[in-house]
């Protein structure tokens, strides 16, 4: 009960491996996503023990907006250009 | 014999490793960022919604909004980012943080913390996000003063302020020795030059034991 409203309780998702396409990331592993291919990734990167991530290009350090990273490298674990 | 502050210091940030994610508690853990080794790359976490911040700025060059979770002024490092607090959290909660440093009223022998509260009513308590790193962060390491200001022991059999998070301090960094808590209880494994076993034992109320890194 919530508010006096009945809720289905839901056990949190946690994955042993996460594959997450992102647009670009730097060496830190911060991504930001391109248009509406953001999707889960920004959340399963978050829930899993092991995030892999696609990205279209690697970029400096510190040429991602500090204000527009949508998923901070503490999250990624591998980043792979394809 | 003591350690100072920042020798202190530097003796927790031996421990540190290269490209750790990293919380260091408001008070004298802050000052673990400024003696890390030359050429180790940390990335520091403020709960308030900052990974890779960089050290204090030049005076009169800080930004009001650009602060940590103790409200001094900081930078951002290349490759920092910005989040909010639920992030933030989700950070120390997920076990995300490889290390924090944290301060201590209290240390209990099993490893529960205490730094939140005290039993002294003209002082506010004041927790930040102290419980959620303690039980979230994958090592919590407290640097603290061996006695209070007035003597008395902060490494006790157990503690009687109200707890931070139970049996969570993986080792504790005093002015006078490095200790791991241990299943057998508080291990000293580093003392200061000059002090000896039964000196360190009288300002400790818990039962200490000798015993070298396995």
């Amino acid at each position: 009960m919530i508010n006096g409203r009945r809720h289905v309780f839901e056990q949190p998702l946690h994955a042993d491996v996460a594959l997450v396409k992102a647009h670009l990331a730097d060496r830190w592993g911060n991504l930001v996503y391109h248009s509406a291919a953001r999707n889960f990734g920004p959340v399963m990167a978050t829930a899993a023990r092991l995030a892999v991530v696609q990205v279209s290009a690697f970029v400096e350090l510190g040429s991602l907006d500090p204000e527009a990273v949508v998923t901070p490298g503490i999250f990624v674990d591998r980043v792979v250009v394809a | 014999m003591n350690l100072s502050k920042r020798q202190m210091a530097a003796r927790v940030a031996q421990d540190i490793p290269d490209g750790s994610y990293v919380n260091l508690g408001i008070g004298l853990p802050t000052l673990v960022a400024d003696v890390v080794p030359p050429g180790r790359e940390i990335v520091y976490h403020s709960e308030n919604g900052i990974l890779g911040m960089g050290p204090a700025p030049e005076p009169g060059t800080g930004d009001p909004e650009l602060i940590n979770a103790g409200k001094q002024p900081v930078t951002l490092l290349p490759g920092g980012a910005y989040f909010h607090h639920t992030d933030a959290f989700v950070m120390m909660r997920g076990g995300h943080i490889d290390i924090t440093v944290l301060g201590a009223f209290q240390v209990g022998e099993g490893g529960d913390l205490a730094n939140w509260a005290t039993d002294d009513a003209t002082m506010p308590p004041a927790v930040g996000g102290a419980m959620d790193l303690a039980v979230g962060a994958r090592r919590v390491l407290v640097m603290t003063t061996h006695t209070t200001k007035d003597g008395r022991p902060k490494l006790l059999p157990a503690c009687t302020f109200p707890l931070t998070a139970a049996a969570v301090v993986d080792r504790v960094y005093t002015d006078l020795a490095v200790i791991d808590v241990t299943p057998d209880g508080f291990v000293v494994r580093e003392m200061v030059d000059g002090i000896t076993r039964e000196e360190l034992q009288a300002r400790t109320a818990a039962t200490l034991h000798f015993g070298v890194e396995p």
